[in-house]
């Protein structure tokens, strides 16, 4: 076998470790153990995550939610999230690849992401949880 | 105890499956470690087509019946006559390469654990679409067909083909629910995985000391490329080991032996098919090398060869294009672009990002290490390696025509897919051209 290709094979190994090492150490491991798939992503999926997940636990089995927030973009990823982080229940989207969904039956449960103009009148009874609130639109008032 | 039952359930039962391939593998003189890891990735392959041939049919997954399944075939394994692996020839090497590379390798492992068990590198499609998948096949103990047609749901991309969702299904159903944060993990399992069936593949051509070398560089660009590319959790991990071990198996064959492990290229490349659309782009590449090579090296029965590679593969991309047909899936994806539909104007975005794009992070290093090092090879014949050098060539350009047919700035759409597309491509460059630096200069298997 040939020394110098070895060589640079060896080189190159090396390299390649410090560069992944480098950027391990650059990460940063904040929320240990990790709550989402994503709290060290440093992504907006976290936040998005545990609000999904917060939320989930006041939508019971078989209903149906719909999921506000203040840009369309947004609003998508939490619906997408939410098909799978809550399927027992039925989602329908508000916005779909930047469309407003319009013709979208009304869903007995609202669950509202951030700061988003109050446009529900009041209605239903609403519960704070990390992030936004969930309304049940299907009960009354307390 | 839900993660414990979702790892038992996602290593131990497609192991079960595939222990015939342990038997087979062993008789090629397989280490144990490799062993383990194509009987778990062919069982996966395996688990697959029983649990979407059971949903096709309309029969619920049952985990008992599917557990018992995985027991009879484990069964028949252990009855299957075993044959004498081939006497290793003892070669004369010094060990130190061996502990260097399993040193820094166990660098790279633990830094790629962390980063995935901690969620610093997972992928956005895990909660968009592959998880969603798995969750809604599990409580449906099944494919709900008609529910992946909802004009609500084509970001799940109900036509993509099913390994992974239903692996990730499986899990969940013997778990009771999806354990989110643990699944980035599973990629992790495909990427160690994927260096110990290599190393193998690549000992006993070239020498402990060569095989050691690459798979050093393959382990520590591509960890570093799944960390950087956020691919935890995501298809790639079960892509990526398919892709480079029928390449690895391909290549390392010599000009003047019959063919030894074509049984193993055939079935990493249904993997690779019933993994990801990306799959069928490499197997066909991949194939087509084959064909080629054997053809200039007047092979006898190169074209049959070439059939009996493809034969797996074309049954499972039949398989399912079968249940997209028989319950109305779309048989490409409702939200990609329409196909020869091309913008020429995108080029410019293209060449320009793709160009950053490839040589990030450590990638550079994938690409240039064992370019460098075959360059200055006495003897450079890479006709061996071209199957692999096909996948690496190809892949890119199919990925610069795909983005050709964005609407829009295709900006977004390169950044977002194109570190995970490549891949396969920089993990097979390292192998072939591994095999070109090290490998037989004569032909007749006599290293160099």
């Amino acid at each position: 076998m040939t020394k110098f290709p070895e060589s640079v094979w060896w080189i190159g190994g090396v390299v390649a470790t410090a560069i992944l090492l480098f950027g391990a150490t650059r990460a940063d491991l904040t929320h240990l153990p990790p709550e989402s798939p994503f709290d060290n992503t440093r992504s907006g999926h976290a936040q998005q995550w545990r609000f999904l997940h917060q939320a989930s636990t006041h939508v019971p089995a078989g209903v149906t939610f719909t999921i506000r927030a203040a840009e369309p973009d947004t609003e998508m990823n939490l619906y997408v999230m939410a098909v799978g982080l809550l399927p027992q229940a039925t989602a329908i989207p508000r916005t779909y690849y930047g469309q407003s969904v319009a013709d979208s039956s009304p869903a007995r449960f609202v669950m509202t992401f951030g700061d988003v103009a109050d446009d529900l009148g009041g209605a239903g009874r609403t519960i704070a949880v990390a992030g936004g609130t969930v309304t049940d639109l299907g009960s009354p008032q307390p | 105890m839900t993660t414990v039952v979702f790892f038992t359930a996602t290593l131990a039962v497609p192991f079960l499956f595939g222990l015939p391939l342990l038997r087979r593998s062993s008789s090629c003189g397989c280490s144990p470690a490799a062993g383990v890891a194509i009987a778990w990735a062919g069982g996966t392959v395996i688990l697959t087509v029983l649990l979407t041939m059971l949903a096709a049919l309309g029969i619920p997954w049952r985990p008992w019946l599917v557990t018992a399944i995985a027991l009879v075939a484990g069964g028949v394994a252990w009855r299957l006559p075993a044959s004498r692996p081939p006497r290793e020839e003892k070669m004369a090497q010094p060990g130190w390469p061996t502990l260097v590379a399993a040193a820094l390798c166990t660098v790279v492992a633990s830094a790629g654990l962390v980063q995935l068990a901690a969620g610093a590198a997972t992928s956005a499609d895990l909660s968009f679409s592959w998880g969603v998948k798995a969750v809604r096949f599990a409580l449906d103990r099944g494919m709900d067909f008609q529910w992946m047609q909802l004009p609500h749901l084509i970001h799940l991309h109900p036509n993509y083909p099913p390994l992974w969702p239903v692996s990730l299904a499986w899990g969940a159903l013997a778990a009771g629910s999806l354990p989110w944060t643990a699944v980035p993990v599973v990629t992790w399992v495909y990427l160690v995985a994927t260096g110990v069936i290599i190393h193998w593949l690549l000992r006993r051509p070239l020498g402990s000391r060569a095989a050691a070398a690459i798979v050093v560089v393959w382990f520590a660009v591509l960890t570093g490329s799944a960390m950087r590319s956020f691919s935890g959790g995501s298809a790639e991990g079960p892509l990526l080991l398919f892709v480079t071990v029928a390449v690895t198996a391909l290549v390392v064959e010599n000009r003047h032996e019959a063919p030894a492990l074509r049984w193993l290229a055939a079935g990493a490349l249904a993997g690779a098919v019933l993994t990801k659309s990306e799959g069928a782009v490499s197997a066909g590449l991949i194939v087509a090398g084959t064909a080629i090579r054997d053809g200039l090296w007047r092979r006898r029965e190169w074209a049959l060869d070439a059939a009996r590679l493809a034969a797996p593969t074309v049954a499972a991309a039949g398989l399912w294009a079968a249940v997209k047909i028989a319950h109305g899936l779309p048989l490409t994806d409702p939200i990609r672009e329409r196909a020869l539909v091309v913008t020429f104007d995108h080029i410019d975005v293209i060449l320009k990002v793709c160009a950053r794009l490839l040589f990030d992070g450590g990638l550079w290093v994938g690409w240039s290490a064992p370019l460098v090092a075959t360059s200055m090879t006495r003897d450079f014949r890479p006709l061996r390696a071209l199957p692999g050098l096909f996948v690496a060539g190809g892949l890119p350009l199919f990925a610069a025509v795909y983005y050709l047919h964005a609407e829009g700035n295709p900006l977004e759409l390169i950044v977002w897919t194109f570190p995970r597309l490549i891949q396969p491509a920089v993990s097979v460059w390292i192998v072939s051209l591994g095999v070109i630096c090290f490998g037989d200069k004569d032909g007749k298997g006599n290293r160099a």
